[in-house]
């Protein structure tokens, strides 16, 4: 065996894998030390510590990087070891570097077990989201949409967009104009148009969503109805019956302060913690609307206005 | 939406293989993202860029959806391309293994600036000449 990474596939399905505990300066030289011994490639993971998920606005990880790399259970598993800690070892004397931890790992078929997680999600009383690749047999009135969770930001899951769903099952009626600011996968674009919204505009400042909203339109059979586009509620033309804003408390507040009230008559405002509650409440009284329905599912709150001119 | 970030996973690997194997595998699925749609993002993004190592930087949010982005090689990868070596010294304090000049440095540098956490340009350098000194590599005027 050569120093260069033994590229044969392992015929035993089991891997070994190492794990050392570091900080963002030292993840990039331990993944460049041990990265010619190991399989594939190197993992560094830097979880969100509490403090950031309370901290919800921040987007950004602050919890212990952790690199990891794996070596196949095989007659090349001693050799690679011995490699990747001599490597390790060396860099030590340059930089203070933790010895890694092993761990064994069985072999599972990982490009289908994330979607475990994944079972139909029903919002409200009528609307359904399934995953395509799990088949539902809805009910007579039921609002089926496939959504496969991927890029962008939108699968159900999240209780704001569930709030969001429910606001919108009981207001949007055939005929109605919407407008989806910050429409990321555009699950509740495609849920307006399904109501029978007869003109939905998504926007989202996310490329990467507009593309993929798109797509998700598609798959749905609304793209006809659904346009996304690149941007914000300044691509609106005219006033929207309904419009719905699913982000955060902090930027509803500053798209309110920028004329956002004008753009429609009644508005879903979702993604706002019970702390953020009142601000919210403020600046849309401020923008000209009443605020007419406050619901809450664990600790986020989705808030209804009606336009008061 | 509320995007409320659950982790960052950085993969090293190189251009167009991502596949559901170590590493991807078993560091992506226990956050429940598509391993099928990164995978085919990142090789189709990647295409063009083949030979080379291109680490992706995923964020994970609360509702297991995500997004990525490419960054550019390893600093390593680009002193050792610089300096013509295999790989770099095992005893970097001892051992010198290859020699790079300011000027490629300065090149390095330039081409790494987007990804490093440098205030300017002086700052990058003194970043890749560090990482050039870990790994046995001498600068040279």
């Amino acid at each position: 065996m050569t120093d260069q990474k033994d590229k044969t596939v392992s015929d035993n399905p089991e891997w070994l894998e190492l794990a050392i505990e570091t900080n963002s300066e030292l993840a990039e030289a331990i993944s460049e030390a041990i990265y010619p011994y190991v399989e594939g490639g190197v993992a560094t993971e830097q979880l969100a510590s509490n403090n950031a998920l309370d901290r919800w606005e921040e987007e950004v990880a602050t919890g212990p990087v952790i690199v990891r790399g794996y070596l196949p259970l095989d007659g090349t598993l001693e050799v690679r070891r011995a490699k990747v800690e001599y490597a390790l070892r060396c860099l030590n004397l340059v930089l203070p570097i933790p010895m890694p931890t092993y761990r064994s790992l069985a072999q599972a078929d990982w490009a289908e077990a994330w979607k475990v997680a994944f079972k139909p999600l029903r919002i409200g009383t009528r609307i359904l989201v399934h995953p395509s690749w799990i088949d539902v047999v809805p009910q007579p009135n039921d609002i089926v949409i496939s959504l496969d969770p991927g890029l962008a930001f939108g699968t159900g899951l999240h209780p704001t967009t569930q709030l969001c769903g429910i606001a919108m099952e009981g207001r949007v009626t055939a005929g109605m104009r919407v407008l989806d600011v910050g429409s990321g996968s555009a699950l509740l674009s495609i849920l307006a148009a399904k109501l029978g919204a007869v003109e939905v505009l998504g926007v989202d400042i996310d490329p990467e969503a507009v593309r993929v909203g798109h797509e998700n339109a598609t798959i749905n059979g609304v793209d006809g109805i659904v346009k996304v586009d690149a941007g914000s509620f300044d691509r609106a033309s005219g006033v929207y019956d309904i419009v719905t804003a699913n982000i955060l408390a902090g930027v509803i507040i500053k798209m309110l302060a920028n004329g956002l009230a004008l753009v429609g008559k009644q508005f879903i405002f979702s993604g706002i913690l019970d702390t953020q509650v009142t601000q919210v409440r403020d600046a849309a009284t401020r923008a000209g609307l009443d605020v007419v329905e406050q619901n809450q599912i664990a600790d986020w709150v989705c808030l209804v206005c009606q336009a008061n001119r | 939406m509320a995007k409320k970030v659950k982790a960052n996973v950085r993969i090293q690997i190189e251009a167009g293989k991502a596949s559901p194997a170590p590493p991807i595998g078993p560091s992506l699925a226990p956050h429940g993202i598509n391993l099928m749609a990164f995978c085919k993002e990142y090789n189709a993004r990647t295409a063009q860029m083949v030979g080379n190592v291109i680490p992706a930087e995923i964020t994970v949010y609360s509702d297991n959806s995500f997004t990525f982005v490419l960054r550019t090689p390893p600093t390593p990868n680009l002193i050792r391309k610089a300096a013509g070596v295999d790989k770099g010294s095992g005893v970097p304090n001892r051992n010198k293994v290859g020699k790079i000049t300011i000027a490629q440095v300065k090149e390095i540098a330039e081409q790494k600036m987007r990804d490093l956490n440098a205030i300017d340009l002086e700052g990058a350098m003194a970043q890749v000449r560090g990482t050039a000194r870990s790994m046995g590599v001498e600068i040279v005027d």
